[in-house]
């Protein structure tokens, strides 16, 4: 963030101070609530993490809920029920979505009002191509610039998701973040962080089809890449993952992102994280991926 | 549309004006209502014949013009303050008359009996106006001894002042940035002086204060909310006059007379604090001093009868500076400086002209300016940076006004006007420094750019007493706005009306507004960094219908004035920022960080108001909801606006205990403000192909947007003020105030922190506990 709040508070605080006075003022305890946050694809089993809410003065840690009856709900049918695995996390390695399309969540558990959700897993989106063209910076780093290209469907709103992973040759491999001016790519994103900060470096971005609806596009991104020396295993190929996410599941990552952005700015309005949870909070989103692996 | 309104007002302008040619057996009285010792002309004195119930009331300069037929008449005159004068006539030929009248100095003069012949409140067509007399203003309690012009306006019903101590001004449902205010006909953008705890006005150059909160005249366009009209003093034309005033934080003079003879006049006025300066000796190598100044200045000359030119100057400003030494060794040394800056200059040239004794005109030029500016320089051996952001609107305008009065049936008023905009939306600058090696690293970061704009607009109004009962103030205001490639034009209807039954006036308004420019502000604090931007093809200009119904009546023999109105107003195209978006984003551009949306007023004001006599004052009380919808905020459910105060109490007293003593006192309440707390935390996600990554606890929960009410404000001040009379005239007046006499700990902000047992606790902080102070404003 920017300095010039800082001295602008400053300012204010010279003002102020001598003024001020600090007391507690009452606030009504908050009545906990479940917290499910599941994300949900075709290729993954089920998986359901559930917790309670906190009231914002209690300094204890977030309590998860092992007790809770977990449904998974196709229409009217009850498809699968996920068992508890551990911490919170409720998982069915033996069932996983077997198709695009709807699906229900129904979390009941004692002393919680039975919490559902619903939402969709939208159709993959292909990679066509990708083409990458890299330049030596250093003894062992490289940018290399990806050109990314897919055919957007034209009959709905559409939602991305990018990641890229390098692989090595020992089996290890690297989640990078990368930077990019990509309009539909800096219109989703927040990561800059004031007007000196011009790299433009973001975490697996997210995008929409605002820009390009029902086309072809090519996606632009670049990635500062650091190789080992002599004797570290060797970087391969790049695995490009692009996900086709749900519209909850772009407003929900959009907006914890911007809450965690805006968290220690006085001046920004507060961020109000999306949920899609009936009776709780949380989030339950559907994706498919597509992948594309390419050399080094 | 536009065609059409312009044709109207050439109907106006040209067919209408021979009407003012003289009627058979009618003759016009015409002329001026001034201030026998000062020569100010005095606005809205009332100027009729009791026996024919025949009137007129002054304009802004002083003008009347009152067309009766031939006969003896009793041509009276009153003005609050003064004694009423009573001449006899006899009309048979058109008169033209300067009228003098003897302000009724100090208390136990005549006083009341001009309150029997002032015009009362069920006489005028127009609801929701309030007058605020300087004198009143100057008696009431204030912060730290200053007299602040916006703080007493936050003592009547339907204007809140937002947070502690501030003087930003909240009506009926508005924000800050839908009030017009007008100095010496400028609009003033910024009207506040440190971060908003003294307005820019100073008490001792101000002439009148007018506020106007619904029903507008169509004269008035531009904002939705409310037209606040602050005249400056002309400037004594009969001899040399000076006062001033020393407080605990500031002090202020004012001088002004006559140049050369009495056909001219000049004011000039000015304040500044001193804190800076009483502290900058007791500072080491580091610095830090705020301080702001004021000046206002007017000068008049009358060429002739018919001919007046006034120019009018304010200047203001506010600066903050800062400067920090760290020393590591010899020849080692690192500075840190820099400063805020901002403030307004504003200018009016205004020429009245008189073409005929029923037709006044005045030609107005405008100049209006705000910019804020923030410099931040280091410097370590030879290497310096200087980051720079600034921001500000530039106003240049033009206008014409008319006042055709062509019998006592009707007072017509029509005009044109264009402005000229710039916008600077911020901008922001850096250049780095390295030995003689200086580089600008980017002249402007923000794309933001300037911005240029026009605005024309035409009205025309009628204030038509159509019969004895029914009066109607009816106009239309035209507006169109230029903006890059986009034109918005509007035609906004007006209309109020007065009926009686009895002694009681039943009264009604109509009117649409359209405001095309937007303030950007979310710190609710009326900040220096609150940008002004205009209305552009993505954001749309603002727009309010309100509507209002009321009763008034006079009483206990006309010293009371009552009234109660309910308003109910739709705003839309206002703007907010986006949830997360701050001003300081300044990778933006300024469009992508504000949503639209539309907002809801609706509300119940009673007011009970004395005006004059020994005790004066008011009780005012206001029920009111107000809420906004924006379709990115709060998932598109209505929300309270931040300032919706349901219930809101004012009561303010002045008491003359003896003719050297008067005391006073205010009481506020306000339901507290509606504000946003995070209620929970709870664990999120962020997953990745490989993994489901919970993360817990730091995300937090907010049951919706200003669902939280902070604790009720409520406050008693009190103030003595001790007059000192020299040969009959008061030659200096102490003043003791007292700010929050019974020391509530109002709340200013809320935060969650720890309290005195280190618990997480929701505090409050509150900043003005029991503040007494003292001050002397003396006269020669």
């Amino acid at each position: 963030m920017s300095k010039t709040p800082m001295y602008i508070l400053l300012a204010l605080c010279f003002v102020l101070s001598s003024c001020e006075k600090s007391l507690d003022v009452e606030l009504p305890e908050h009545e906990p609530l479940l917290v499910v946050n599941s994300f949900f694809a075709t290729d993954r089993a089920w998986e359901v993490h559930v917790s309670q809410s906190r009231d914002i003065l209690d300094r204890g840690e977030i309590e998860v809920i092992e007790d809770a009856v977990v449904e998974i709900w196709q229409g009217s049918e009850m498809v699968t029920e996920v068992p508890y695995f551990n911490s919170g996390l409720y998982r069915n390695p033996l069932a996983q979505p077997t198709e695009p399309g709807e699906w229900k969540l129904k979390v009941s558990a004692p002393g919680f009002t039975t919490v559902e959700a619903v939402d969709t897993i939208p159709p993959a989106i292909p990679i066509r191509s990708i083409s990458t063209e890299k330049r030596q910076l250093g003894s062992f780093s490289y940018e290399v610039d990806f050109e990314i290209n897919f055919d957007d469907p034209n009959d709905s709103d559409n939602f991305y998701r990018l990641e890229i992973f390098g692989h090595f040759s020992d089996g290890s491999y690297w989640d990078y973040g990368m930077q990019s001016n990509d309009p539909a790519i800096r219109q989703s994103n927040f990561e800059n962080d004031g007007p000196f900060d011009t790299d433009n470096f973001v975490y697996r971005p997210l995008f929409n089809d605002v820009l390009f609806n029902g086309s072809d596009y090519t996606l632009d991104v670049t990635l500062d890449v650091w190789i080992g020396g002599a004797g570290q295993p060797e970087l391969q190929f790049f695995r490009v993952y692009l996900h086709s996410v749900s519209e909850a599941y772009y407003n929900y990552i959009q907006t914890i992102r911007l809450q965690d952005r805006s968290r220690d700015n006085p001046f920004a309005e507060p961020v109000f994280i999306f949920q899609n949870v009936e009776n709780g909070l949380g989030i339950f989103a559907g994706y498919s991926s597509s992948e594309f692996n390419i050399s080094f | 549309m536009i065609k059409r309104t312009i044709a109207a007002f050439l109907f106006v302008v040209f067919v209408m004006s021979p009407l003012g040619a003289q009627q058979s057996g009618n003759f016009t009285i015409s002329g001026y209502v001034q201030d026998q010792e000062s020569g100010e002309r005095l606005i809205g004195a009332n100027v009729f014949d009791p026996d024919q119930q025949l009137g007129t009331t002054t304009n802004t300069y002083g003008f009347f013009s009152l067309t009766l037929p031939a006969g003896s008449l009793r041509l009276t005159v009153a003005y609050v303050g003064y004694r009423s004068s009573i001449s006899e006539l006899s009309l048979d030929r058109d008169l033209q008359l300067t009228i003098s009248l003897q302000p009724a100095a100090v208390a136990g003069d005549t006083i009341e009996v001009v309150g029997e012949i002032i015009e009362q409140i069920e006489e005028r067509s127009q609801m929701s106006v309030i007058d605020l007399p300087v004198l009143q203003i100057r008696s009431l309690p204030s912060l730290l001894g200053e007299v602040d012009v916006l703080k007493t306006l936050q003592l009547l019903p339907g204007v809140l002042s937002g947070n502690e101590g501030t003087s930003g001004l909240y009506i009926r449902g508005g924000g800050p940035d839908q009030n017009l205010i007008l100095l010496d006909d400028a609009p003033v953008y910024n009207a506040s002086h440190l971060f908003g705890f003294f307005s820019v006005f100073n008490a001792d150059a101000t002439k009148t204060v007018r506020l106007t909160k619904g029903g507008f005249p169509a004269r008035f366009g531009g904002r939705l909310s409310s037209v606040l009209e602050i005249n400056l003093k002309e400037g004594n034309n009969q001899e040399f006059k000076g006062h001033g005033a020393v407080g605990l934080i500031a002090s202020r003079l004012t001088l002004e007379g006559p140049l050369g003879s009495d056909k001219t006049a000049f004011i000039i006025s000015g304040r500044r604090t001193y804190a800076d300066i009483i502290a900058r000796p007791f500072m080491g190598e580091d610095i830090i001093g705020y301080y702001f100044y004021d000046l206002n200045a007017k000068i008049n000359h009358t060429f002739s009868p018919k001919n007046r030119l006034y120019l009018s100057i304010y200047n203001g400003d506010d600066k903050f500076n800062f400067e920090n030494r760290d020393s590591f060794g010899p020849g080692e040394e690192r500075k840190e400086s820099g400063g805020i800056n901002w403030g307004n200059i504003t200018s009016t040239l205004r020429w009245n002209h008189l073409f005929s004794n029923k037709l006044f005109a005045n030609t107005t030029l405008i100049f209006s300016r705000y910019r804020f500016e923030v410099e931040i320089e280091n410097e370590e051996n030879d290497f310096r940076e200087q980051a720079r952001y600034f921001s500000g609107i530039r106003d240049i305008s033009g206008k014409i006004d008319f006042d055709y009065i062509p019998n006592p049936r009707h007072h017509i008023r029509y005009g044109i006007s264009a402005v000229h905009h710039t916008f600077e939306p911020g901008a922001f600058q850096v250049v780095a420094e390295e030995g003689s090696d200086l580089t600008l690293l980017d002249s402007v970061l923000t794309p933001s750019a300037q911005i240029e704009a026009s605005e024309f607009s035409a009205y025309l109004e009628d204030d038509w007493d159509i019969t004895s009962r029914l009066k109607a103030n009816i106009g239309i205001h035209s507006s169109l706005f230029q903006v890059g490639s986009a034109s918005y034009q509007s035609i906004q209807p007006r209309l109020s009306a007065r009926f009686l039954v009895g002694d009681w006036a039943f009264k009604g308004a109509f009117a649409t507004m359209r405001q095309n420019i937007h303030l950007l502000t979310n710190a609710g604090l009326g900040m220096p960094t609150d940008l002004w931007v205009p209305a552009t093809p993505r954001v749309l200009p603002q727009e309010s219908v309100q509507y209002g119904l009321g009763i008034a009546r006079s009483l206990a023999d006309k010293k009371f004035e009552f009234s109660v109105e309910g308003y109910y107003k739709t705003m839309d195209n206002l703007i907010e920022y986006r949830e997360g978006a701050a001003f300081l984003d300044l990778e933006e551009d300024w469009q992508d960080k504000v949503t639209s949306g539309s907002g809801e007023s609706y509300g119940l004001e009673v007011f009970l108001q004395k005006k004059h006599g020994r005790t004066t004052g008011w009780l005012g009380y206001s029920l009111a909801e107000t809420n906004r919808k924006f379709p990115d905020v709060n998932f598109g459910e209505e929300f309270p606006y931040r300032y919706d105060r349901r219930h809101d109490v004012k009561i303010a007293v002045s008491h003359q205990l003896q003719d050297h003593l008067e005391i006073s006192s205010t009481w506020v309440y306000g339901t507290g403000n509606a504000i946003t707390l995070a209620r929970a935390t709870f664990t999120d996600t962020e997953p990745t192909i490989n993994n489901i990554n919970i993360f817990s606890g730091t995300t937090e929960y907010y049951d919706g947007r200003n669902s939280f009410r902070a604790p009720a404000y409520h406050r008693l001040d009190i103030a003595l003020r001790y007059h000192r009379v020299v040969d009959g005239e008061r030659s200096g007046t102490l003043s003791l105030s007292i700010y929050n006499a019974y020391n509530r700990y109002n709340p200013y902000f809320l935060y969650f922190g720890e309290n005195d047992d280190n618990e997480p606790a929701l505090r409050q902080v509150s900043l003005f506990p029991i503040i007494p102070s003292l001050s002397y404003s003396f006269h020669f």
